[in-house]
């Protein structure tokens, strides 16, 4: 018995190992490859984004409620909002949108250099657009709408400010992939902090026409 | 006794449920602006939570089923090249 076990093992370490495999199926089964369904950190900002969706949601109900029960619309004496530049600030981002899908085609193809450029122009797509917002933005101060003048100032500025200030996130996150991808942290096969990103961003740009359209035409 | 009393005023809170102020948003009439935003509203809240949620486990049935199609790809893939005769497989 110990001879026969010791005769196997010699001759377990002499044939190599792609021996071994019989070629026409009697034998044990191959491995099957143990393919992740979804990343787990694609997992975890899809929940994030759910969870954003219904505050958003929150916020939009409360403005339906507002909206849909008064008579006059804007409210009287108050300014109206700067419906041409948002517009064009809109375009901006629905732009920046754009830049972010050939940044992730940039990464799945390895090429750093323009992955690099193409984050950094959405990040700075993403700060014009702030920019431009927070320039208008003193401006209603100046003209009197504030989040105490009436209940119109107030809606305005809780669901474009948090708009405004998840956009604010967005760039933080952005700027860091954008560093991280300088460093060269990102292969052509592992990117999947560059996408991430992008999940959040397309969520941030395809929000803002739903709010526009609410707080802005409606 | 007690028991009785508590009944009782449960039994006319149900007869009369203006008085218990049973709904807080059922301040107007049906037909007022008021009661068609409210309806609106909480008809977007309710719809809102099914959407994504809907939204999501599609999303995660096209995963999967594209990791399946992967995976699947893989596994022929493998067993071609299984099916290889090599020259060390032949002196085996």
């Amino acid at each position: 018995m110990v001879k026969s076990s010791t005769a196997r093992k010699l001759n377990e370490i002499e044939s190599p190992p792609r021996l071994k495999r019989a070629a026409f199926g009697d034998g044990p089964p191959p491995v099957r490859p143990n393919l992740p369904i979804l990343n787990n950190a694609r997992l975890a900002v899809i929940m994030l984004l759910a969870a954003e969706l219904m505050f958003f949601a929150g916020l939009i109900g409360a403005f339906l409620v507002f909206r849909l029960s008064a008579t006059v619309w804007p409210p009287p004496f108050q300014p109206r909002l700067p419906l041409g530049v948002t517009g064009v600030n809109s375009l901006i981002l629905l732009f920046s949108a754009l830049t972010m899908h050939w940044a992730v085609i940039a990464g799945g193809a390895g090429m750093t250099s323009k992955l690099v450029r193409q984050l950094g122009l959405t990040a700075l797509l993403g700060a014009l657009f702030l920019f431009i917002q927070g320039y208008e933005w003193v401006r209603l101060v100046h003209f009197g709408l504030t989040t105490s003048s009436s209940v119109y100032g107030g809606l305005f500025y809780t669901l474009i400010g948090a708009h405004g200030v998840h956009v604010f996130g967005g760039l933080i996150w952005l700027l860091t992939v954008c560093w991280q991808a300088k460093r060269g942290r990102f292969t052509k096969t592992n990117f999947v902090g560059v996408q991430t990103a992008r999940m959040y961003w397309t969520f941030v740009v395809a929000l803002w026409p739903v709010l526009y359209g609410l707080v802005y035409l409606y | 006794m007690r028991a009785n009393f508590l009944l009782s005023i449960s039994f006319g809170v149900i007869l009369s449920p203006a008085l218990a102020r049973a709904c807080a948003v059922c301040f107007s009439g049906d037909d007022d602006a008021v009661t068609h935003a409210f309806n609106w509203s909480v008809g977007f809240l309710l719809a809102a939570p099914y959407t994504i949620g809907g939204t999501i486990a599609t999303c995660l049935v096209i995963a999967y089923r594209r990791a399946a199609a992967r995976r699947a790809a893989l596994e022929e893939e493998q067993a071609m090249g299984q099916l290889i005769w090599t020259e060390e497989e032949s002196a085996k």
